[in-house]
């Protein structure tokens, strides 16, 4: 116990000392295992790790969705997202901006980023909420919290390393994030409601379409349903893996954008090194953390923690809450992935060891980390839309964000008390 | 890599494409931008990099399209690729070691850079080389583990699960790649300690669009 609190207080400073999080973790891991088990079984959980990780099959769903998010971010899918739900939504009191939360979570359905559903929105939604004048706090901070859904709703990177980490069912994961996705959309559309009904100037309405218009621009998103379905849908009636699912969409996004001629040789030869850049800073981490697991398991730290947390007879959802609480604070000058790499590998363990699901932990983990992603001072999707939009300032941005940072924690409760909300689906399908 | 560097990069996205089509609303030119940096920072390692990018896109490509292959063969024409699993396992062991130069030449690792605004520019310049010939050190220890272990396969004659492929020349591959990093990584900390200006933009590369 006493071992493991030294290696997290190296740990920590050797990280914020600017060393890279992933070669931190493998060195405070390396070292605890040898001080604990000696030097050999050090050298062995090193190798062990980075080869179980390297060599499996199982995560390669990971490289195949980032490269899939690469084609369906030059395939324009975006804007025949956004065109539908404007046309449908548009004329209601703050229609604009639940057309942009609605394009939010359907481009959410097809990449498994929030920052580039964040930076791909902004270009798409911004301009019109703009040209109908929107207060522009509230236009960025709408984007920019509808953004976060990139890694909610599935397909999501977040939790496919969340899934390599703790050995989870990375098809499980997906399923779990779908219905507190759509809590998400429906409560964020409840947000710019109330907004608009007590600040209309804020938030007006755009003129109504024509019913023609409304199935025309729905009938364009085709592409889109046909992507989501053909993954996400094949994934939850087990017609393949998250693998073979990651397959087929590389491939199917890269056939859309090759169909609406936005591929050429050199853009596929870059995504495709984009891919594997990515794939291998995520991978470096990983194996840090891994090895830092082993360390934490070896010392029988979560046990003692657990045993520690039974003799304060606190109910294990306090501890949950305080460390939901941990997360939120971190959140705020830490980003998300590495806020996910730092912490999985010392929580989860003890989620574990109190007898709470993973698959439910996970969502709550990556609902943590997208209201990581809006909060001052660092909140990454903030930053991607300020410097898109760079006339409106940073607070403006922050202030927009504030009735989207209350529905994410009523959201977060939600979830935590109602487990059922993300557990409940894939049990039904398991 | 600071956050407002990493937004400063997604905002580099979007405009001046000229060879994506006539409707240009998204970014086009960035991946093109966004690799002519590590190519410039590369400096006298610029071939090697670009080859190693080129191989890293090569298995990038070969895992995906495996995949594809064995699940349509799988479903479609009730034949999947004999032993595909394995190659893609091994595919994606070289993808990521193939790929780490890249990572490393735009140092795109993620770090936690809390007390950046409160130390000196000195201290900064020192932390900076420690950082980097510690990073050096880890890579190397990486490769001492590949080699090691490669070495102990190739004793116990090691053969994999389903093609009954020797598993010591896969591991000597991750080892001599990651040597490749070794080797840059040592040579982005000679750049930086004697002050050349090109490589002393940290985190430059990386925009985190695609995670």
């Amino acid at each position: 116990m006493t071992i493991s609190l030294i290696g997290f207080a190296v740990l920590l400073a050797i990280a914020f000392f600017g060393f890279p999080l992933g070669y931190s973790m493998m060195l405070v891991g390396f070292v605890g295992v040898t001080i604990v088990r000696g030097l050999g079984p050090a050298l062995e959980t090193v190798s062990q790790q980075i080869l179980d990780l390297a060599l499996n099959a199982n995560f390669v769903t990971l490289p195949l969705f980032i490269l899939m998010g690469v084609f369906v971010f030059r395939a324009a899918l975006a804007e025949d997202i956004y065109d539908a739900a404007q046309a449908w939504l548009g004329n209601k009191r703050g229609g604009v901006a639940m057309a942009t939360v609605a394009a939010c979570g359907g481009f959410a359905a097809i990449s498994g980023s929030s920052i580039a559903t964040a930076a791909t929105m902004a270009k798409v939604a911004i301009p019109p909420m703009r040209r109908y004048n929107y207060d522009e706090g509230f236009a960025a901070g709408t984007v920019a919290a509808g953004g976060t859904m990139g890694i909610l709703i599935p397909p999501s990177a977040a939790l496919i390393i969340y899934g390599i980490l703790t050995e989870e069912s990375i098809g499980d994961l997906f399923i779990a994030g779908i219905v507190p996705g759509i809590i998400t959309v429906l409560l964020y559309i409840a947000v710019i409601w109330i907004v608009a009904r007590f600040r209309p100037q804020m938030a007006p309405r755009a003129e109504r379409a024509t019913w023609r218009v409304r199935w025309v621009t729905l009938s364009k998103v085709w592409a889109v349903v046909v992507l989501f379905l053909a993954i996400i849908g094949g994934i939850t009636f087990g017609i393949f893996t998250p693998t073979e699912g990651g397959g087929i969409g590389a491939i199917g996004a890269l056939l859309f954008a090759i169909a609406r001629r936005r591929m050429n040789f050199k853009i596929f030869y870059y995504a495709l090194a984009e891919a594997a850049e990515t794939t291998a800073m995520i991978f470096t981490i990983a194996f840090g953390a891994l090895v830092l697991n082993s360390f934490v398991n070896i010392a029988e730290m979560p046990g003692a923690i657990v045993a520690f947390i039974k003799d304060l007879e606190i109910a294990p959802i306090y501890v949950i809450l305080v460390i939901l609480l941990i997360y939120v604070l971190l959140g705020t000058v830490i980003e998300g992935l590495a806020m996910i790499f730092l912490t999985v590998p010392i929580f989860v363990p003890l989620v574990e060891a109190m007898g709470f699901d993973l698959i439910w932990f996970g969502i709550v983990l990556v609902m943590v980390v997208e209201i990581s992603l809006i909060t001052p001072p660092i909140g990454l999707n903030v930053f991607v839309i300020k410097s898109m939009l760079p006339d409106v300032p940073l607070a403006a941005i922050f202030r927009g964000i504030v009735p989207f940072f209350i529905a994410d924690i009523a959201r977060l409760m939600l979830v935590v008390f109602i487990p059922g909300l993300a557990i409940w689906l894939p049990s039904l399908l398991r | 890599m600071t956050d407002m560097e990493e937004a400063g990069a997604v905002s580099g996205d979007g405009d001046g494409a000229s060879f994506a089509g006539p409707d240009n609303g998204l970014a086009d030119s960035s991946l093109t931008e966004e690799y002519k940096h590590p190519a410039e920072a590369a400096a006298g390692f610029a071939w090697p990099l670009r080859i190693m990018t080129a191989i890293a896109a090569l298995f990038m490509f070969a895992i995906t399209a495996l995949t594809f292959v064995d699940v349509t063969g799988r479903y479609v024409f009730n034949s999947p690729v004999d032993g595909g699993v394995e190659f893609i396992e091994f595919g994606l062991g070289f993808l990521i070691f193939s790929a780490l130069p890249l990572v490393i030449i735009k140092r795109a690792q993620i770090t936690v850079e809390l007390f950046d605004n409160f130390m000196s520019a000195g201290f900064k310049r020192v932390r900076e080389v420690i950082v980097l010939i510690a990073s050096a050190g880890m890579i190397g220890f990486i490769t001492e583990r590949m080699y090691t272990t490669g070495v102990e396969m190739h004793e116990n004659d090691d053969i994999s699960l389903h093609l009954d492929l020797p598993m010591a020349p896969i591991l000597f591959i991750l080892c001599g790649l990651a040597a490749i990093s070794f080797v840059i990584q040592i040579y982005v900390a000679w750049r930086i300690t004697f002050n050349d200006p090109r490589a002393s933009e940290p985190g430059t590369g990386h925009t985190g669009k695609s995670a």
